[in-house]
């Protein structure tokens, strides 16, 4: 075989100049994988505006909270407790999803109060979290599309029901690239009760954009990425030596053919090797005082949504673009207090320990930190023997934001007096996306990716960027 | 309307045969002459149909620009454009406007014109604006191949003279280590085997290489590899989808696939069974199975609410599936409106829904409902497999039998009566028998059906019990093995069937017997052994009910009280009737208990090759009434349009009585060879398989947004040559392979890069890197784990532990032991909301919509599975063994990996460089610094290639 290709024009070949026996230089990294801003990939349009967020922690509150029990008190709701819902509300109303018949309105047992300077209304369960009401932003006037499960956590995540299509963190690595060489741009991490919703491959999937754009969940047990570890009896070493060889061999085979894919293998090999590194390093919490792991009563090794967040914190800090944390349990159908009860208990101190670490750290500034889940829960009571709870529901719910552009210590829109449908100031999760996006310095409408014909956003054809909640 | 729209486009010259159409400014040379469908089309798509196109709600200012009548017409004095007077044409002054309330596009639409567009678009005014008719939507042409040299088959005419005009040439043939490795790898998804290689070098015949690939495409394997892209297609899984993801049985359907291109199905019928085999006249098991095409979507369970929005979703899928695999069409715009780049409106796409929507699929409660068939459970061993076990029982048995004692006799005790021949009346006696019972007789007979000894009449009432061959001829007997029935009331029957296993009609002398123990056991004797694994239905029963019909030896009752039905044949003698249960002398002892388990374990190995479980696959079922069809506006299920009925899209449509009125009709008039669109998608894909890139690039857009093709005239001969060759698939990919063009060398020379970087020309052979299934396949296949056994239900490869647990997914991933653990990824459970990783990490789709082109990824993630993931370890230390086992030295070895891996002998520098690697290891075991170098060479990017 002849092998005499070279070019000095070779973007690749020029990286390997700056090659040390360990990997290649950054440059080439840069250039390789994921660092492709304004890169000529389909039509995308990159960064149009400076951004406000650079990153995102997206804490999923997988199942459904209840905003009526949390963030949006409804006296008249309280006062009306036990009386048939009034048939206005049902006008346009399909079904709800468990609930069958004419159900009764049921008001919080809990108690609301004012927090901080803003006074923004939080509950008694969520204690911690009303200690820090001064950075969030919170949207009382979410709407979504369904009412169902999965369809609605697909919405949320990638505005469509059916989930095919690419994730917020798959549009942002899309459009803004990776910030940092050893970790991945978007990774998933996951906690909660075992018998709550699946989670589905397509809440982090990168539907029609390329792989690099998927989520990339860290796992509970076993190694935090899957196959990270060496086989048995491989040392890093011997590792090394074994990568060597092969990228010798890669190099050569790219000196005869010139194909750049080559450079792009020889690159994520090298990836490949420093994640084996760098992600235990980032799991590993040994480091972490002791303070700060009371702050958010997490344990170093046992999974919790507590761990989680401070995992979180630290992938950020690493140049990690996009977390997205699931919390599950949320799906208080029949014995709601309970439930709430054992889901704010895990979350409420590890969120607010979250904002206020991020803070300290000057982080939160440009992290946007967003709470909520994919709906809602409904204003009437589903009850079971001695217990109740509340069904499902896409009309009117509460999200937050705090950190990241958005304007501290606000609320933002309204329900009705029961709560049920979103009336001031809509917000649409197509609106919600829209906002995300523009924190984060991109046109939702200007970020496509052409496929099968037709240029595809994140917001389909619709979203309205919330300008009130912009700081 | 839209038929009119169409003729008057034909009127428009069209003069598509001399364009070349290629999308890469400044990299090839200018054509001189503008082209509307590749010079101006493509801008007038992009930044103006979206207001001024084919979708007549969002038109603005009520101009169209995509048809000339609209550009031209005269509106209040105004003219948009008017042909050859650039300042008369209102786009102009538009378009160069700098007032922000004139200029087109408007700024708020965030499109922009460059310069270049703006020069194309003045110059095709000043030429007159002439219009052509889309592309794809114009018939094929008979092409003629121009004459170039240097070609090897028809396809290389066209891209030699195309490159040619470049001053371009194909570039040289590829060695031919690389030649057999490209070929193998790409039509039957596995890697030469270092004999395979040898035998294509040592082959010098001219017609070699023409002969590698007629082997090749002859194998089972080719016809799985192909499969593979059509599944994807198909969106094949093993799970429904949506939250519950539960398991569907339609693995046949993907055997169904396989088996049809394996016999080079014609694609006209592969078209017409999996789109309508069921509504096909008389339609056979195999034709009904294929309907499991468009039952493959993802499926809610029933109770998901909406309800009707998630049948409306099924059915919505099936059109968008059938737009993208046989049109090459975007249908899904036009779900929520006219379509706007395309000429589909909303009423086309729904007319076309109204075809699909005559399925009752409606899930119930939990479940997923829909019309399913039975289909007998293919068998559970495969091929080889069960023939080598089969094999090793049998000599077992023989030698098991070899040390049987000589058969005894029972002797006297409870002895009622002992005949030879044909008795219909044994005697004046009734020999009636109330508990116990011991028959045997000695017979030697070819017959299906007879009974030895009955007092059972049961047309008359008189049920007693019967023993005898064939079971009287009952639909739950096998003809030529013995049977016993026996039951404690004369009617109806209440009692024991016993059906035996093996048959006694073979023209040999058996001794055949059955024992009966009141209320505990019947058992069936042969020879002395023991039927273990006779069939019985009912309970035994606690007595023998009387009759008052005679003993029959030899002859048995039917439709009369005399004994003259199932009348014996051959030779019978021995008769013996007792009224004790004489097991025990009947049996011969040890020896005859293991001839009777080995006979019991080769009856059971039977049993699962026969298949006796029925699954029920779904496949499609037109309800009696078809359902009414209404457009649905915005695509929302509740606001409901116009009704439809119907048709295919107008701007395809046949003459009015050619119009399809359902699935069958449809099914047929796609394959009619007329449709200008599906031949050449379907070609298109072809070359995209082995091109890594369709000759349209946007392989699942033949629309005006999508490309155009690069090679026009080679897509109309193609397809034209698919059609008239009989839709012959084989031979497409035979012409595709055997090209000059696939035999070129890979390699990018500066000159190439510079002049045609995106390769659109073909002036090398595009590498590909293998898909996620080729990668595992071809490291089992190299280390010799791979297994071969074609079809059956999908199979559970090891993967993480607690992988669908940590996601809370439904289920258990229950790892398959043996074989199954390392059989082709094709026949991997294919979870679509949880692929198995090593599919889903290596760019395989979870398949939740049609897949038409995979993307295809190089990232870290994906080198952490070739390094690390069980199997490809697995594999490594598989290799290692394999080398260590069948050469002597480090040299050979190396040599034999080479070959394996790369089907090619190291270079001298390679074997310098990796011999040395395999000295400086300080490890003391051979086979972990073997495995090391298996691991390095299965991660090569040479080896993850497709050459």
């Amino acid at each position: 075989m002849i092998r005499h290709f070279s070019s000095s024009l070779d973007l690749t070949r020029r990286a390997f100049l700056g090659r040390s026996a360990g990997g290649i230089g950054s440059m080439a990294l840069a250039s390789l994988l994921n660092h492709n801003l304004m890169a000529g990939e389909g039509n995308r349009s990159g960064l149009h505006h400076p951004a406000k967020a650079k990153r995102v922690i997206f804490l999923f509150m997988a199942g459904g909270p209840s905003h009526l029990d949390l963030f949006d008190p409804k006296p008249k709701l309280n006062e009306l407790d036990g009386k048939a819902i009034p048939k206005e509300l049902l006008k346009d109303h399909q079904q709800f999803a468990l609930i069958r018949g004419t159900p009764n309105l049921k008001g919080s047992p809990y108690v609301f109060r004012a927090h901080g300077q803003s006074g923004a209304v939080i509950s008694e369960l969520l204690p911690h979290l009303s200690k820090v009401a001064d950075e969030l932003t919170v949207i009382r006037s979410m709407h979504t599309d369904t009412n169902v499960h999965d369809p609605g956590v697909n919405f949320m995540n990638c505005g469509t029901l059916l989930g095919d299509r690419p994730t917020l963190g798959s549009w942002m690595s899309y459009g803004l690239g990776s910030v940092n060489e050893d970790l991945p741009a978007y990774t998933v991490l996951t906690s909660g009760v075992s018998d709550g919703q699946p989670l589905l491959q397509s809440f982090w999937g990168n539907g029609f954009l390329d792989s690099r754009h998927a989520g990339v969940p860290f796992r509970n047990s076993g190694s935090p990425v899957l196959h990270l570890g060496n086989p048995k009896g491989v040392t890093t070493k011997d590792r090394r030596g074994e990568l060597d060889l092969i990228q010798w061999m890669n190099h050569r085979q790219h000196e005869t053919l010139g194909d750049s894919e080559i450079a792009a293998r020889i690159a994520s090999y090298e990836l490949a090797f420093r994640m084996q590194a760098s992600v235990p390093q980032l799991a590993d919490l040994s480091k972490e005082s002791d303070q700060t792991m009371a702050q958010y009563g997490a344990d170093r090794v046992k999974p919790s949504f507590a761990r989680n967040c401070l995992m979180a914190r630290r992938q950020v800090e690493r140049g990690v673009r996009f977390v997205q944390l699931y919390d599950r349990g949320w799906d208080s159908h029949t014995d709601i207090d309970r439930e709430h009860k054992r889901q704010c208990l895990a979350s409420d101190q590890p969120v607010a320990a979250l904002i206020a670490d991020l803070k300290q750290r000057g982080l939160l500034e440009d992290t946007l930190v967003i709470w909520g889940g994919e709906f809602g829960r409904t204003p009437v009571a589903q009850v079971m023997g001695k217990t109740w709870g509340r069904d499902h529901h896409p009309h009117g719910f509460t999200m937050w934001m705090a950190g990241g552009g958005t304007k501290p210590g606000m609320t933002h829109g309204a329900t009705d007096e029961f709560g049920y449908h979103a009336t001031e100031d809509k917000v649409h999760v197509h609106d919600l996306h829209a906002t995300i996006l523009h924190l984060l310095g991109i046109d939702h409408k200007r970020l496509t990716f052409r496929s099968q014909g037709r240029d595809f956003r994140l917001t389909d054809v619709h979203g309205k960027v919330v300008r009130d909640v912009l700081a | 309307m839209p038929r009119e729209f169409s003729s008057r486009f034909v009127a428009c010259k069209l003069t598509l045969a001399a364009s070349l159409l290629l999308h890469a400014p400044g990299a090839l040379a200018e054509s001189a002459r503008l082209e509307f469908n590749r010079d101006i089309r493509p801008i007038l798509s992009d930044k103006c149909f979206a207001c001024h196109g084919f979708d007549a709600n969002e038109r603005k200012a009520d101009l169209r620009l995509d048809i000339p009548e609209g550009a031209y017409a005269l509106n209040e004095d105004i003219q948009a454009i008017k042909p050859g007077d650039l300042q008369s044409s209102e786009v102009w002054r538009r378009i160069t406007s700098t007032d922000e309330d004139e200029v087109m596009p408007p700024p708020e639409s965030n499109k922009h014109l460059t310069d270049v567009e703006k020069d194309l678009l003045k110059r095709w005014i000043e030429k007159g604006a002439q219009y052509q008719l889309h592309w794809a939507f114009v018939p094929p042409k008979k092409r003629v191949p121009p004459s170039v040299t240097g070609a090897r088959n028809l396809i290389d005419q066209f891209i030699v003279s195309r490159l040619k005009k470049e001053g371009l040439t194909l570039s040289p043939e590829a060695d031919r280590n690389t030649l057999a490795r490209r070929v193998t790898l790409d039509l039957t998804g596995l890697p030469p085997t270092p004999q395979q290689v040898a035998q294509f070098l040592n082959d010098t015949s001219p017609d070699a290489y023409d002969r590698l690939v007629d082997r090749l495409i002859s194998t089972r394997d080719y016809a799985e590899r192909r499969a593979q892209d059509w599944l994807d297609l198909a969106r094949y899984a093993d799970t429904r989808g949506f939250a519950d993801d539960k398991k569907r049985e339609i693995w046949p359907y993907r055997d169904w696939v396989v088996r049809s291109l394996d016999r080079n199905m014609p694609f006209d019928q592969f078209t017409i069974d999996q789109l309508a085999g069921d509504m096909l006249p008389n339609a056979t098991i195999e034709q009904r199975l294929a309907t499991g095409f468009h039952r493959n979507a993802p499926q809610a369970r029933g109770q998901t609410y909406p309800v009707e929005e998630y049948r409306l979703k099924g059915v919505t899928d099936r059109v968008n599936t059938t737009g993208k695999v046989w049109f090459g069409l975007t249908m899904e715009c036009a779900e929520c409106h006219d379509h706007k780049f395309d000429p589909i409106s909303q009423h086309d796409y729904y007319s076309l829904f109204a075809i699909f929507n005559n399925v009752e699929h409606q899930g119930k409660g939990m479940g997923q409902g829909g019309p399913t068939m039975e289909y007998q459970n293919s068998p559970r061993l495969h091929g080889e497999q069960f023939a080598a076990e089969r094999k090793r029982l049998k000599a077992k048995l023989e030698a098991a039998r070899r040390v049987l004692p000589a058969l005894k006799e029972i002797g006297e005790a409870g002895l009622l009566g002992k005949w030879n021949g044909v008795h219909p009346d044994a005697g004046d006696q009734k020999f009636n028998v109330t508990g116990d019972l011991t028959i045997s007789a000695r017979i030697k007979t070819r017959q299906a059906v007879s009974d030895l000894v009955s007092k059972y009449d049961w047309r008359g009432g008189q049920r007693s019990f019967v023993f005898g061959v064939g079971g009287e001829g009952e639909k739950e007997a096998k003809p030529g093995h013995l049977f016993f029935w026996v039951s404690s009331r004369n009617d109806p029957f209440a009692g024991i069937s016993v059906f035996g296993s093996h048959p006694v009609n073979d023209g040999q002398e058996h001794q055949v017997a059955v024992v009966f123990e009141a209320g505990r056991s019947v058992r069936l004797f042969v020879d002395g052994i023991e039927d273990k694994t006779a069939r019985s239905i009912g309970e035994v029963p606690e007595t023998i009910a009387i009759s008052d019909r005679h003993l029959a030896i030899g002859v048995g009752y039917d439709a009369s009280n005399e004994a003259k039905a199932y009348r014996f044949e051959g030779s019978l003698s021995e008769v013996r009737l007792y009224n004790r249960a004489h097991g025990d002398e009947l049996g011969s002892g040890e020896a005859g208990e293991k001839v009777a388990d080995l006979l019991a374990t080769i009856s059971k190995l039977d049993g699962k090759k026969a298949g006796v479980k029925s699954i029920k696959v779904p496949v499609m079922r037109e309800l009696p009434e078809p359902r009414e069809t209404f457009i649905h506006l915005r695509g929302s299920f509740l606001s409901r349009g116009d009704q439809v009925s119907p048709a295919v899209p107008t701007v395809l449509a046949p003459d009015e009585d050619g119009q399809p009125k359902n699935r069958l009709e449809f099914a047929r008039w796609l394959v009619t060879g007329k449709n200008p669109l599906v031949a050449r998608v379907v070609v298109n894909r072809f070359w995209q398989s082995y091109f890594g890139h369709g000759l349209v690039r946007t392989s699942d857009d033949f629309g005006s947004q999508g490309a155009p093709p690069t090679h026009p005239d080679l897509l109309d001969w193609l397809a034209d040559e698919f059609v008239s060759s009989g839709w012959d698939m084989k031979h497409i990919n035979r012409l595709l392979v055997t090209s000059a063009t696939y035999r070129q060398w890979a390699r990018i020379t500066p000159g190439l890069r510079e002049k045609d970087p995106n390769n659109l020309l073909l002036g090398r052979m595009p590498r590909v890197r293998l898909p996620a299934e080729q990668i595992r396949d071809q490291a089992l296949a190299i280390s010799g784990l791979l297994k071969g056994y074609p079809g059956g239900p999908s199979v559970f490869p090891p993967q993480p532990e607690n992988y669908w647990e940590d996601r809370d997914l439904p289920g258990q991933w229950k790892e398959s032991g043996g074989p199954d653990r390392y059989r082709k990824s094709l026949y991997t459970y294919w979870r679509r909301m949880a692929l198995h990783p090593t599919m889903e990490l290596l760019d395989a789709p979870a398949r939740p919509v049609c897949v038409v082109k995979r993307n295809t990824a190089n990232l870290p993630t994906q080198a952490l599975v070739t390094l690390n993931a069980p199997v490809f370890v697995e594999s490594a230390k598989h290799l290692a063994q394999r080398l260590l086992a069948e050469a002597a030295d480090n040299g050979v070895r190396l040599d034999l990996a080479f070959q394996l891996c790369l089907g090619r002998s190291p270079e001298e520098g390679e074997r310098r460089k990796f011999l040395s690697f395999i000295d400086a290891q300080s490890a003391d075991s051979d086979l972990f610094v073997w495995q090391s170098v298996a691991s390095i060479l299965l991660n090569l990017d040479e080896t993850i290639t497709r050459p």
